[in-house]
């Protein structure tokens, strides 16, 4: 039995978020090359960091002789959305018999894509069946963006940098649309909007806080419109 | 700094600004299971920090697609999603068509 789920969370990576994702890491793999750092930062940075905003975020900042100590708390603050996501993703990950310590090395494969992919497809399965196929699919999808990175830093000088740019397009582009789509909730569809219409006007006011404000407060607007709209209709 | 300093100073520096935040997000949600209120509240949360995101992407993008028009980038997610919505939520549809616009508008305008 565990064989199967094994071979049917290995599979899902080659579906559409996975095949997305290998598109997204060999633009970063390129970008690696363009900017001028060794191999081996693009393939340290995919297996620590696996937070392809943040890695794109720290190579472009360095490269242009931003402070470290800067660069440090922009990233910091980018990655801010990995806490709530994890925060919302283990209770339907783990079992109530998960150790601790399996809770955290579980939660490093926690990025946008992935989180969508698992809030979409875990809680379909029985719970004891969640880890092993979660397991599966996120060690597939980070072999594979290894491999990528590794295409993306030898292939991709030969393409013009107009491919690239459509290459690293699709990482907004496909967050925006499978975020969407995963918000079957009414709160979460609010938190959508929000989020989105807050961010604009905040990112040229408050740069380096928009994020987590636009988080925060449209996340809040939309979690008590919906207990609001709720109480009303009972 | 040698270049192997570089390199592991480099891929430390990606993992202290991430893995904390995951690492919180485990120790905080031990007394909660998926129902939870809180929870909904903090998924709430990240759909609009995800949302607010893509935002920043589309308007001050790092790395190469930087050097495309912010036009360009307008259209092609506003392409993209009303395709999606249009075409029956076809996410790959939808894609495509927003990368479509994005790749020809960035052609004629460059």
């Amino acid at each position: 039995m565990k064989k199967k789920l094994i071979i049917a969370g290995a599979k899902s990576a080659f579906a559409l978020p996975g095949i997305i994702l290998m598109i997204t890491f060999f633009a970063f793999g390129a970008m690696v090359r363009a900017l001028e750092f060794p191999l081996a930062v693009g393939i340290g940075l995919t297996l620590s960091t696996f937070a392809i905003p943040s890695q794109i975020v720290l190579l472009d900042e360095i490269s242009r002789g931003t402070a470290v100590i800067t660069t440090m708390i922009a990233i910091t603050l980018t990655a801010v959305r990995l806490f709530p996501m994890t925060m919302s993703l283990m209770p339907i990950l783990r079992t109530p018999s998960t150790p601790r310590w399996q809770q955290y090395a579980l939660s490093h494969f926690i990025a946008v894509s992935v989180w969508v992919q698992s809030m979409f497809s875990l809680p379909s399965l029985k719970r004891q069946d969640r880890i092993p196929f979660y397991l599966a699919h996120c060690l597939t999808i980070i072999s594979l963006t290894v491999a990528t990175t590794i295409a993306g830093f030898y292939i991709a000088q030969s393409l013009p940098p107009l491919y690239l740019a459509a290459a690293l397009m699709i990482t907004p582009l496909y967050f925006f649309l499978s975020l969407f789509h995963t918000a079957t909730r009414k709160a979460e569809k609010y938190a959508f909007l929000f989020g989105t219409a807050l961010a604009i006007p905040m990112m040229s006011q408050i740069p380096d806080y928009a994020l987590i404000l636009a988080g925060l407060i449209g996340g809040s607007m939309a979690y008590f419109l919906d207990r609001l709209l709720n109480r009303d209709r009972k | 700094m040698t270049e192997t300093q570089t390199i592991l100073f480099l891929v430390i520096l990606g993992f202290l600004a991430t893995e904390p935040w995951r690492w919180l997000g485990v120790f905080l949600s031990k007394d909660y299971d998926e129902d939870h209120e809180v929870i909904k509240y903090v998924r709430a949360i990240s759909t609009a920090l995800i949302a607010a995101l893509v935002m920043r992407l589309i308007f001050s993008p790092p790395g190469v697609l930087s050097q495309t028009e912010l036009s360009s980038r307008l259209i092609a997610i506003v392409t993209a999603m009303l395709v999606y919505l249009l075409a029956k939520q076809n996410i790959l549809l939808a894609l495509s068509a927003g990368i479509l616009v994005f790749l020809m508008f960035e052609s004629a305008l460059v």
